[in-house]
């Protein structure tokens, strides 16, 4: 099993500003969309999970929340990853998994109103990591376009986010 | 939490009001707050779990996996995630060789 990280860098794409509803800053599918030759369905566990934001510091209500989704059979937006090297260890891999930063196209995904395994209300000015034990990680099923994602809203915030997250595969 | 199946730490230069899991808001002091998690079996969910708290008050240990549970699925049949992920990788593959 390899490890991967993914952080939402503006070096990647452009960061997308925060609004009063949700966006997807990072997001993980299983999916046969993956560069050649890695088409291939791998069943994935998030275990790291970095946010915090990089706008003017203040005192704003910060909503995160790791949300299960469907991604589109056609997701053509900005941002997507799949083909650049994150692997933790440079000996492993590309992630079989699409993966995608900033995203600005919220209507590529089908969301699951309920199921959001991680959700967390901070103050905009506060940084907050969450690593899972080995065996107790966020998992998504190797099921072609079914997957994860970060995302984030807020009140009154209406800069940018820095998120990273880790997975294994 | 004597098995912690997660850490969460947040870093706060003044006090903040935090939501956790949309189950409870707790008022966390200017610095280094660090709070032990568990993943719930049933349906993968995180949840932070309050210092020196009874276990009802974050969730519940279910009595047939002997694994803890989010409050949420306390109440619900026991039906660990694993198990739901193997259907839905069975059901896409059976799709697959229907060629659907």
């Amino acid at each position: 099993m390899a490890n991967y990280a993914i952080s939402n860098s503006s070096e990647v794409s452009a960061q997308v500003a925060v609004t009063t509803t949700n966006i997807s800053l990072l997001s993980m599918f299983a999916s046969t969309i993956a560069p050649a030759p890695l088409i291939q369905l791998r069943r994935g566990r998030l275990y790291d999970i970095l946010v915090g934001t990089n706008g003017t510091p203040a005192d704003n209500a910060m909503i995160w929340t790791v949300q299960r989704a469907t991604a589109g059979s056609t997701p053509t937006f900005a941002g997507m990853l799949s083909s650049v090297a994150l692997a933790l260890d440079p000996a492993d891999s590309t992630p079989a998994s699409a993966v995608w930063a900033n995203s600005s196209l919220e209507t590529a995904y089908t969301f699951v109103a309920t199921n959001i395994p991680w959700y967390v209300g901070v103050n905009q000015r506060a940084s907050y990591r969450w690593v899972a034990a080995p065996g107790s990680e966020i998992l998504w099923p190797a099921t072609s376009s079914a997957g994860i994602t970060l995302r984030v809203k807020s009140p009154a915030y209406t800069g940018t986010c820095a998120v990273s997250a880790m997975w294994n595969e | 939490m004597r098995n912690p199946q997660g850490y969460a730490v947040i870093v706060s230069p003044d006090t903040t009001v935090v939501n956790f899991d949309k189950f409870r808001c707790e008022e966390v002091r200017a610095g280094t707050f660090e709070a032990d998690t568990f993943t719930c079996v049933h349906c993968n969910r995180v949840i932070h779990v309050k210092a020196r708290a009874p276990i009802d008050e974050f969730g519940s240990m279910c009595r047939n996996c002997m694994k803890m549970v989010c409050p949420t699925c306390a109440d619900g049949p026991c039906v660990p995630f694993m198990k739901k992920l193997e259907e839905a990788e069975k059901k896409a593959e059976a799709r697959r060789s229907y060629g659907l």
